[in-house]
C-alpha cells in the first residue's frame, strides 16, 4: 500500500504534472496525473493560484493552468524545502 | 527584592559567551526559516522565523541582565537580582523573559491545528500577564516556559512515533534538552550549578540545531 502524500508533496506533484506538459495542462490532465478527487485539486489549484506558483488563462473557454517563475523556483528547492520541513517544522 | 539566579563566580562571562551564542544561532535559523519561507510561501515556516527570531532577541537581552543586575552575595556566587529601582536591569529582565516566552508562545501556536489571530492574541495576552507577574515571583516563568517547551517536545515526539523520520530525531532531542534547561533555571535561585547546569543543556540543544542546519545546507550544496 503506498503512503500517504502530505501537502507539500502533493503541491510538488501538481507542479511538476505541468512543468513536464511544457509549463501548461488543463486541469484534466493534472487530475489524472495527481491522482487526486475532483474537490481536493480544486482546492490546490486555488491554493497554488494564491501563492502565485500556478497562473490561469482561458484558451477557447477552456481553463489552462501554467507554472510562474515562483513555482519553477519552489520545484528547483523542494528538497531544502522538504529537508527543513521535516526536520523543524514537522 | 527577589533572585532571579545564582551563578558560581568562575561561571561569570562564560555564560554571557554561551546566551550569545544561543543568539547568533537562533538568528541564523530565523534567517534561513525565512529564506525557506520566501520559496515554500508556507504560513508554518514564516511563524517559525518570527519564533526564533524572538528567542534570539531575548537572547540578546541575557548578558545585559548580568552586566546590570548581578551583585556578589558571598565569595564564589553572583546572584541576579530584581529590583524595581534599577531600571536598566528589570527593562533587560523585562525585555528577555517577554521575547523567550513569546517566541515560545509562537513555535506552540505553529503547532496548533486550529490556528486565528484571536486564539494568538489571546495567549499573547495570558504570556505577558504571567511576564509581568513572575517579576516578583521568578520561578514562575521558567514554569511556564518548561510547560511550552514541553508542549512543543510532546508535539515532536507524537509527530517522530507517527512518522518515524529520522530527520525529525536532532531537533526533537533539542527541545528535549531545552526542557531539561528550563527545568533546571527553575532552581537556579537555590543553587549556582543549576544556573550552569541550565546553559549546558541550552548548549547541546542549540549544536544539535545548528548541526541539522548545517547539514541541511551541505545537502543542497552537495545536489548543485
Amino acid at each position: 500500500m503506498s503512503r500517504k502524500r502530505d501537502k507539500l508533496e502533493v503541491i510538488y506533484d501538481i507542479l511538476l504534472n505541468i512543468k513536464e506538459k511544457k509549463g501548461k495542462a488543463n486541469p484534466t490532465h493534472i487530475l489524472y496525473r495527481s491522482n487526486l478527487s475532483y474537490s481536493m485539486l480544486q482546492e490546490y489549484l486555488q491554493d497554488l493560484l494564491r501563492r502565485r506558483f500556478i497562473k490561469e488563462e482561458r484558451i477557447k473557454d477552456k481553463k489552462i493552468y501554467s507554472i510562474t517563475k515562483e513555482g519553477e523556483i519552489f520545484l528547483l528547492k523542494y528538497k531544502e524545502i522538504r529537508d527543513f520541513v521535516d526536520s523543524f517544522v514537522t | 527584592m527577589d533572585i532571579l539566579y545564582k551563578i558560581p563566580s568562575w561561571f561569570s562571562g562564560y555564560d554571557s559567551l554561551f546566551q550569545i551564542l544561543f543568539a547568533i544561532i537562533a538568528l541564523f535559523v530565523s534567517g534561513y526559516a525565512y529564506k525557506i519561507y520566501k520559496v515554500s510561501k508556507r504560513k508554518e515556516i514564516k511563524l517559525f522565523s518570527i519564533a526564533f527570531l524572538l528567542i534570539s532577541l531575548s537572547y540578546m537581552a541575557w548578558p545585559l541582565i548580568t552586566l546590570f543586575a548581578s551583585f556578589p552575595v558571598g565569595k564564589e556566587t553572583l546572584a541576579i537580582m530584581i529590583e524595581k529601582s534599577n531600571i536598566a536591569g528589570t527593562l533587560a529582565i523585562i525585555f528577555h523573559v517577554t521575547f523567550f516566552l513569546m517566541g515560545l508562545l509562537t513555535l506552540v501556536y505553529m503547532n496548533l491545528k486550529e490556528k486565528n489571530r484571536r486564539t494568538y492574541a489571546l495567549l499573547a495576552v495570558l504570556i505577558l500577564l504571567i511576564a509581568i507577574i513572575g517579576l516578583d515571583k521568578t520561578y514562575i516563568i521558567y514554569i511556564t516556559s518548561s510547560i511550552l517547551i514541553f508542549f512543543i517536545l510532546y508535539h515532536h515526539l507524537k509527530e517522530y512515533r507517527q512518522k518515524r523520520n529520522t530527520k525529525m530525531l536532532p531537533v526533537t532531542l533539542a527541545f528535549g534538552f531545552l526542557f531539561l534547561g528550563s527545568l533546571d533555571l527553575i532552581f537556579a535561585d537555590t543553587q549556582n550549578l543549576y544556573y550552569v547546569g541550565g546553559h549546558l543543556f541550552m548548549l547541546i540543544a542549540y549544536i544539535l540545531i545548528l548541526g541539522r542546519l548545517i547539514y541541511i545546507m551541505k545537502n543542497v550544496k552537495k545536489k548543485r
